[in-house]
């Protein structure tokens, strides 16, 4: 990039910090709000049984990503038209554009993040397990890394309304994808690889070795129940317990830290922000180019 | 004043002698009339003109000697020697006169040297006082205008608020004032600048000048006279916009329409332009051909370079849609400033670039708006906003898309006064306009209306006509422009459809296509 890509990529990060602070702000407050909605709902069994910090984990990647995504979803695609191709006509790169965007919108990532792990810390803070700074970082590539997939929705669509349209899609597929609510096979299994829903959710569970450090509520539940019954049938207490693991190998899988893996995950996380950033760029140009046929 | 001389009549580019630069004198001796200009060509002489006696340069004038002076060709240019004249000759102020000062060998004149004619007196200026000023550098494209100084001092500098304005392109920095005083008038170099001179000699601060005395910023000469100022402006006229456009068209798949045929037209420096037409006859299509947004058979020249396929739009040629490119969260000065640092191909010091937006923004009336939101702005300032943000980038050529839209008549003639004052300072100025009729006296607005109608026969847009508002009610046999597009308009718009008629007319008065 030359002199005069990196002072457009300058001037209009300036821009951007004065046009959009007073709706940053607001994201920021909907953020904190967002959060301790979820934080509170979820407390309560997390860090407690593995299906409780589970669940905890797929709400706060369910956070991120909203954050995320509603950060950017309408950013381009508002001005693009009236603004962004006249300039683009004139002297504007895309690549310097969408650069000025991302350097802007990880700033904002890194406040929004910074107070999502305070919220969080302040619920769970006193029973979680793994490193807080593993937590912060993780929180900021996924809720990133959705800000700049929801850039390359923005470059592309015509209008803010169409955004909006699509935004639902991107949330759902990226909610499905993680692999909690359903378990997935074949094709969506693939496809689960593409999404930062899957890879947030393996670095949650690895940071905190969830299927190692919490039972199983289901299988603990479970098991209490089977064994007043053989102790009701037999008329004795059993001398040896029963066991029953409730947590599948899926799981014991994806979320086994055998050292390295979780910063692995964060590397596809910032390949995932690398790519998005090519995809949206080229996604403005497709949808700017001049009306020449 | 007999200028006996053969010099008139030889091209400009001539060289006078061998290495010698060709140079003028600008004569001054009264503020009514425009400076006399004298190009030297070979030794001339210097005196009153009266019977019996022929100088080559005869000025009547009670004070100068039959046999003033003379000027001589040198082999490193050109030399004056006064002739023992009764009055002497002052140059830069130092008298060389018989017994006082002799002139006893030519001097060698410098580019800016100011001779002057005048009686002894420093307070007071004879009212047959001649100046005339030795110049190298003077372009005979220059105008001379007349300004009436005020009460107090009166600023002379870039912008349309100034008395005085020059060209931007002819100088960077002007920021002087003027004050009439009994005896002269008196001049301040407020910017400090190193261009302002008098006598040949700079101005750091003020200075007094006498009664039909000359000062000079950078190659423009300002005489003085009874409150009055008689100056040059030099409209660069670098060639301007050429367009031989054979056809613009969009191609599908399969087929390939064609949107505009045979417009050829030409749109010199300083050219405020009007297009015109019915709906479909291809207005924003021709601007947007001449934008590089169309493809396009034909040649466009700009400034003389060939742009074959289109303009360049990052090379002097700003473009104001019909919808405002500007985010309206900002505030004025921060759009302005940003698009100067980004796309103004000058370079300046952060203090010339605030100065130079300013000035931009005062010339456009919205000085006291800078630090407003663009979204507080009334209509016309936000459109007056975003032609400020093309005019920072220095651009030569400006196009604007129905910029009055939407705008009561007011605004909207106030905006054509701002363009007009645009096209003044050397830029090309073309705009669509559907408004047009609301404005009083079109043809001192506009200097060109271009006419495109669209043809009944295929349905393409074609040029109807291309002058001046006057030439084009001529043409069309009407009294006002707004008769012109009911005369081209189709029947099936309620018009006369006498399209083609006026493109055929047009065509063959113009002997193309």
């Amino acid at each position: 990039m030359d002199n005069m890509g990196l002072l457009q990529i300058q001037i209009y990060t300036k821009k951007f910090f004065r046009t959009l602070r007073r709706e940053s702000t607001v994201s920021v407050f909907i953020g904190i709000i967002i959060t301790m909605l979820v934080m509170y709902v979820t407390q309560e069994n997390m860090f407690k049984y593995y299906e409780g910090t589970k669940s905890g984990f797929f709400s706060l990647i369910c956070v991120c990503i909203w954050i995320g995504i509603f950060n950017s979803i309408q950013l381009v695609c508002r001005e693009k038209n009236d603004i962004v191709k006249d300039e683009l006509d004139k002297s504007l790169r895309a690549t310097s554009y969408m650069a000025s965007h991302f350097i802007y919108q990880f700033l904002l990532c890194m406040v929004q993040s910074i107070i999502v792990f305070i919220v969080f810390m302040i619920f769970v803070g006193d029973k979680m397990t793994g490193s807080p700074l593993a937590y912060l970082i993780t929180i900021f590539l996924i809720m990133y890394a959705s800000d700049a997939m929801a850039f390359v929705i923005s470059a592309a669509v015509p209008s803010p309304i169409v955004a909006m349209t699509v935004m639902p899609l991107l949330l759902l597929v990226q909610l499905v994808m993680a692999g909690v609510l359903f378990e997935l096979n074949g094709m969506a299994k693939t496809v689960a690889n593409f999404t930062v829903s899957k890879w947030g959710m393996s670095i949650f569970g690895m940071i905190g070795d969830i299927t190692n450090n919490f039972p199983s509520k289901v299988g603990g539940e479970a098991l209490t129940q089977v064994t007043e019954q053989v102790e009701e049938q037999i008329g004795m207490s059993l001398q040896d317990p029963l066991t029953l693991d409730m947590i599948s190998e899926v799981d014991r899988n994806m979320y086994v830290n055998d050292g390295g893996e979780v910063f692995l995950c964060w590397l596809i996380l910032i390949a995932f922000i690398v790519v998005f950033y090519f995809l949206s760029v080229y996604a403005l140009k497709s949808t700017t180019k001049k009306m020449k046929k | 004043m007999i200028i006996r001389s053969d010099s008139a009549m030889r091209p400009a580019t001539t060289p006078v002698r061998g290495a010698v630069r060709q140079a003028y004198l600008i004569i001054f001796t009264d503020i009514e009339k425009e400076a006399v200009i004298v190009r030297l060509s070979k030794n001339m002489s210097l005196g009153r003109e009266v019977p019996g006696s022929k100088p080559d340069i005869g000025i009547d004038s009670p004070i100068m000697s039959r046999n003033h002076g003379a000027f001589s060709v040198g082999a490193d240019g050109f030399y004056y020697q006064d002739n023992d004249s009764f009055n002497g000759t002052f140059i830069n102020g130092v008298l060389y006169k018989q017994n006082i000062n002799p002139c006893d060998r030519p001097i060698r004149l410098n580019d800016g040297d100011v001779l002057r004619i005048d009686t002894h007196d420093p307070n007071k200026a004879h009212d047959g006082a001649v100046t005339i000023v030795y110049s190298t550098a003077y372009d005979k494209r220059s105008k001379w205008r007349h300004a009436k100084l005020g009460s107090g001092y009166t600023p002379i500098g870039l912008s349309a608020k100034n008395l005085i304005e020059f060209d931007r392109r002819q100088m960077r920095f002007v920021n002087a004032d003027a004050a009439a005083t009994p005896t002269g008038c008196n001049i301040r170099n407020i910017s400090g600048r190193n261009n302002i001179f008098y006598n040949n000699r700079l101005i750091p601060g003020s200075v007094h000048i006498k009664r039909k005395e000359v000062f000079r910023i950078d190659q423009n000469y300002i005489y003085y006279d009874n409150g009055t100022l008689l100056y040059n402006i030099c409209l660069v006229t670098e060639p301007g916009l050429e367009v031989r456009l054979a056809e613009t068209h969009v191609s599908d798949k399969m087929r390939k329409k064609v949107l505009l045929k045979d417009i050829n037209l030409n749109i010199n420096v300083g050219d405020f332009a009007l297009i015109i037409g019915g709906s479909g006859a291809g207005k924003s299509t021709f601007m947007n051909s001449i934008l590089g947004k169309y493809d396009i058979t034909g040649t466009i020249k700009i400034g003389g370079r060939i742009c074959t396929s289109g303009g360049d739009l990052t090379s002097g040629i700003a473009y104001v849609p019909q919808t405002l490119p500007i985010r309206k969260e900002e505030r004025l000065i921060d759009v302005v400033t940003d698009t100067c640092v980004l796309r103004c191909k000058r370079s300046f010091t952060k203090e010339q670039r605030k100065q130079f937006i300013l000035e931009t923004l005062d010339s456009l009336g919205l000085k006291s708006k800078a630090n407003m939101e663009i979204k507080k702005l009334s209509g016309g300032e936000q459109r007056r906003a975003a032609i400020a943000n093309e005019v920072v980038t220095d651009a030569s050529i400006f196009f604007l898309d129905e910029p009055d839209s939407g705008l009561d008549p007011k605004s909207g003639m106030e905006l054509m006064n701002n363009l007009k004052a645009l096209s003044d300072v050397g830029k090309m100025v073309m705009l669509i306009s559907h408004n047009y009729a609301s404005y009083p006296s079109p043809e001192k607005i506009y200097t060109k209306v271009i006419i495109l109608a669209k043809s009944n026969r295929d349905g393409i847009g074609r040029l109807a006509f291309c002058g001046s508002v006057t030439e084009a009610l001529e043409f069309f046999g009407v009294t006002a422009l707004k008769d012109i597009t009911k005369l081209i308009n189709p029947v099936s718009e309620n018009g006369d459809g006498r399209a083609d008629e006026f493109v055929e007319k047009f065509r063959r008065m113009h002997g193309y296509g």
